[in-house]
């Protein structure tokens, strides 16, 4: 079919398996470029089914498409330009057992087209486990980029730790916002509080924690409180005492705590006035619709009216999460979110950015994903030619560089020996607090969260093989919310830290710290910064093309709060 | 005046490029009339970016080259029992209903491929000021001076560009064009590629903006004609040029010229080995005409540059469809003047060609 490649290497694409992950803007992209190449055994696999803001870039689907597997249409789309080739598509999540080291095996080559980390880091440890060269990829706005891992040879997806989500601390959240991002932060928790599974860490109360750690008494009275959730409960979710309660009275018990608002602007609660002025000041013609900035008493009006709504659906579906895409849930956190604004004398935002910064939306276009799966094609055909050695890291920046280069090379470095997951013995140590860590935020922060891993199983090195943590449903229940502490888990230990599916053992050891951790963080990782020339080069290289702020780069360390 | 405010579905189907290069952009591309010459591999991927991205309309001429075993393009058109230009049509209006998209000539009329008369020599000005933006593919350089020269004169944006085998360029003639660019005082957009970290970005880029107004600024940038960038005095440039810059611009050259004098590209078929002999033979051609030495073209490439490849296409068709995207927009700084692909060694380079 390409005649343009060798005749063996026509021979290799057209008789290799490969496996696709990922159906979405890089994939629909990847599979037409694989079928044209010639490539005849594809299998893709994708859980996402089809929305309309799809369609501005993922070519292989219309307007009629739309909430159906997305995998489904692109299978029947590709078979349509190449009826001789066997496309399987699977409906499902990469993450789930079936595909395991056996599934895996069965292909000449993996490539990810895959939008989230966590995937990322399953895939990269399952091609590592099966031994099979795996094509990594991704894309944001105009800027995208494309390696090739393998075991052994070269760096793999978790060599270099990756920046971790920046958070905010929970009393910036609580008691003194400052910026927009508090405020959509804030509504966001006040929604779960409301209506989802409500999360302690997330509680959006004033308190009365400060900063510095120094807890604070307001001055005039010590309030009995009680969690948000239990308060609006007790008054049967009304709209006008939840309004009062989160605009007025907590603000001025905000203010009461007078050592707040030294260096700072004090809030004000919101009063009856303020919300007849309706200044709007926006170019009506010159806006879409949702970029226009409500009013206070638009914001109020939203409230009223979808906090009810919301309440209605929580009693008849069970607890809610919160989705960008539903337009009550976007409305309740567009209008709270700026009536916080409003009460912190913050600038409020219009539903369209709202919706970016609650929603993590990553800009996407067509052009920057047809240049990505093109160079994860010309890398398989090298792998499959047997030219790894001539395989490289590609950038595409917004501008070309100095050099002139708008196609950015940097050749593939060699596995960081350190690596906590590719090195020969993954050992990787923590810093926490034995009395106040619990097993549950042991596996699902540190180990599920940070590690990547799926079903973890842990035990105690400590020659009685203590299980700690079951990845049987059920087993290790019990020991959820107790504290590591209670497990003799002090000073300096030693965990055995297990993934049956991802084939992955880790060394954990912990280490007790009775201070606080910075940015109330519940742990932190040790890293060892001990970086070598070549990787030195090519982190500059990317910090150059992706100008990422050092800042951010330092603060891997952090962990998801949100 | 028209009414140029987006419709809600639109807003819907164009949210997260919206949100990328912003409303006016968007409304900018919905105004624009683009005239594309052939429907190879390259032309095709052209077509699907720029219609999915917006445009008013789309015009379509499918050159004489046709006979070319194309497999780049097939995915605009599998129907076998329709011309090419009209099952392209009807899939790219599927593709994105909003656009416009015509074939010329007609594609109701009978014989749209009589070979005796070239259709791209015979358009003239004012056929051409219909459009905003010409991109042109699979043409001869004839034709590209012809096409280049009107456009030139009448101020219409001009691409031209190709792909053969691993090699692949295209070349920007914006006139005198005029844009904007938006610095943020302290930095870039930073890159995530990753959805759980961008989260951060975002974070991050609100932060600016609450923190300091965005400028935005005018700017204006010159582009040569094509025949003054194939004037381009490569022969002045110091040795150590091209220890840096692949010579991708003389193998595109030799090609260019392979399909001027044959009227085809190079096969793989029974006329193989005598094509490889001229492809030698354009080589030397090649570098006499430029004053460089023969040393600079490895002939190796002889081996690379048959038929058409699917990710060759889609690099170069994306990066092309993306500069058309900038040009309609008036949004950032363009690439003045030449991109250059070469998949053996995997280079994309942007270099300026002017009369030197
Ligand atoms: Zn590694």
């Amino acid at each position: 079919m390409a005649d343009c490649l060798n005749e063996s290497l026509r021979n290799t694409v057209s008789t290799s398996k490969v496996l696709v992950v990922g159906a979405g803007g890089i994939g629909c992209e990847l599979i037409k470029n694989l079928v044209l190449t010639g490539f005849k055994n594809l299998v893709i696999v994708d859980l996402d089914t089809i929305d309309v803001s799809n369609l501005n870039r993922q070519f292989l689907f219309q307007k009629d498409h739309v909430g159906r597997p997305k995998v489904e249409v692109a299978r029947e789309s590709a078979l349509a330009f190449n009826p001789t080739a066997t496309i399987t598509a699977i409906h499902d999540s990469i993450l789930n057992p079936e595909y395991n080291i056996s599934f895996y095996k069965q292909f000449a080559l993996v490539m990810n087209a895959l939008d989230n980390k966590k995937a990322r880091n399953h895939v990269n440890r399952l091609c590592l486990a099966a031994g099979i060269t795996l094509v990594e990829s991704g894309s944001a706005g105009y800027l995208g980029q494309v390696t090739v891992i393998r075991k052994g040879a070269s760096e793999c997806y978790e060599c270099q730790p990756k920046p971790a989500p920046k958070t905010f601390p929970g009393c910036t959240i609580r008691n003194t916002p400052s910026e927009p991002i508090h405020c959509i932060v804030w509504a966001k928790h006040l929604y779960s509080q409301l209506f989802g599974e409500p999360d302690a860490d997330n509680d959006v109360s004033p308190d009365t924690a400060l900063e510095n750690g120094e807890v604070m008494e307001a001055e005039n009275e010590v309030v009995q409180r009680v969690s948000t959730r239990q308060w609006v409960e007790s008054k049967e979710y009304n709209p006008e005492q939840v309004f009062e309660k989160l605009f007025v009275s907590d603000i001025e018990y905000l203010l009461s705590m007078e050592k707040l608002w030294q260096t700072r602007q004090p809030p004000m609660p919101l009063k009856a006035e303020s919300l007849l002025s309706s200044s709007d000041e926006n170019d009506r013609d010159m806006l879409l619709p949702d970029q226009r900035i409500w009013s206070v008493a638009e914001c109020v009006k939203v409230f009223m009216k979808s906090l009810p709504v919301l309440r209605e659906r929580q009693l008849k579906e069970g607890e809610l999460i919160w989705d960008k895409d539903d337009h009550n849930d976007l409305d309740f956190v567009v209008a709270t979110a700026n009536l916080r604004c409003h009460t912190f004398g913050i600038q409020l935002k219009s539903k369209f950015d709202i919706k970016s910064m609650a929603g993590n939306i990553i800009p996407a276009i067509a052009t920057t994903n047809a240049v990505i799966a093109g160079l994860i094609v010309m890398e398989a055909l090298k792998i499959l030619d047997g030219q790894f050695n001539k395989c490289k890291t590609t950038y595409l920046p917004k501008n070309p560089n100095p050099r002139k280069r708008l196609l950015v090379t940097c050749p593939l470095l060699k596995p960081n020996p350190k690596c906590y997951v590719c090195s020969p013995c993954p050992e990787a140590s923590v810093k926490l607090n034995t009395n106040s860590t619990t097993i549950a935020t042991l596996r699902d922060k540190i180990i599920i969260g940070h590690f990547g891993m799926i079903a973890p199983d842990v035990e105690i090195d400590d020659g009685k093989g203590t299980i700690l943590i079951s990845s049987e449903e059920g087993e290790t229940d019990d020991n959820l919310p107790k504290f590591l502490g209670e497990f003799n888990i002090s000073g300096a230990s030693r965990l055995k830290v297990d993934d049956f599916l991802q084939n992955y053992q880790l060394i954990l050891n912990l280490f007790h710290s009775d201070e606080a951790l910075s940015d109330e963080k519940e742990f932190e990782v040790i890293s060892d910064d001990n970086i070598d020339e070549a990787r030195l080069v090519k982190r500059k290289a990317e910090d150059d093309i992706e100008s990422t702020s050092k800042k951010q780069r330092t603060d891997y360390n952090n962990s998801l709060i949100q | 005046m028209a009414d140029d405010r987006l419709r809600p579905d639109e807003a819907e189907q164009y949210d997260r490029q919206i949100r990328l290069w912003g409303l006016e952009a968007q409304k900018r591309l919905r105004a624009s009339r683009v005239l594309l010459i052939g429907l190879g591999g390259l032309g095709a991927e052209v077509c699907k970016d720029i219609v999915l991205a917006g445009i008013k309309s789309l015009t379509i001429i499918d050159n004489e080259y046709k006979s070319d075993v194309n497999i780049g393009n097939r995915f605009l058109y599998f129907t076998k029992d329709t011309t090419r230009a009209k099952a392209v049509m009807s899939r790219l209006r599927v593709l994105n209903p909003n656009v416009v998209i015509n074939t010329y000539p007609d594609s109701d009329t009978t014989s749209t491929d009589n070979t005796d008369t070239n259709i791209v020599k015979a358009i003239n000005d004012e056929y051409i000021s219909k459009f905003d933006l010409l991109c042109a593919t699979g043409c001869s350089q004839d034709e590209l001076l012809h096409l280049n020269e009107i456009c030139h004169r009448l101020k219409v944006k001009f691409f031209c560009g190709d792909t053969w085998g691993y090699y692949g360029y295209f070349f920007t003639d914006l006139q005198e064009h005029s844009y904007v660019i938006t610095v943020p005082k302290e930095k870039e957009v930073a890159m995530e590629i990753d959805e759980s970290s961008n989260k951060d970005k975002h974070q991050e880029v609100s932060h600016l903006e609450e923190e300091e107004e965005e400028m935005t600024i005018k700017k204006v940038m010159s582009f040569s004609s094509l025949q003054e960038a194939l004037s381009h005095d490569w022969s002045k440039k110091p040795s150590r040029y091209f220890k840096r810059i692949p010579p991708t611009y003389f193998i595109i050259q030799v090609l260019q010229q392979f399909r001027d004098h044959k009227g085809r590209n190079p096969s793989i078929g029974e006329d193989a080995e005598e094509d490889r002999q001229f492809l030698y033979k354009l080589c030397e051609d090649v570098t006499k005409q430029q004053n460089i030495s023969p040393d600079l073209i490895n002939k190796e490439f002889v081996n690379y540059c048959f038929s058409e490849l699917s990710p060759v296409c889609a690099i170069v068709g994306g990066v092309l469809a993306q500069e058309i995207i900038k040009a309609i927009s008036a949004n950032d700084i363009p690439f003045n003047n030449i991109f250059m692909y070469d998949g053996v060694n995997s280079t994309g380079i942007v270099e300026a060609l002017i009369r030197n």
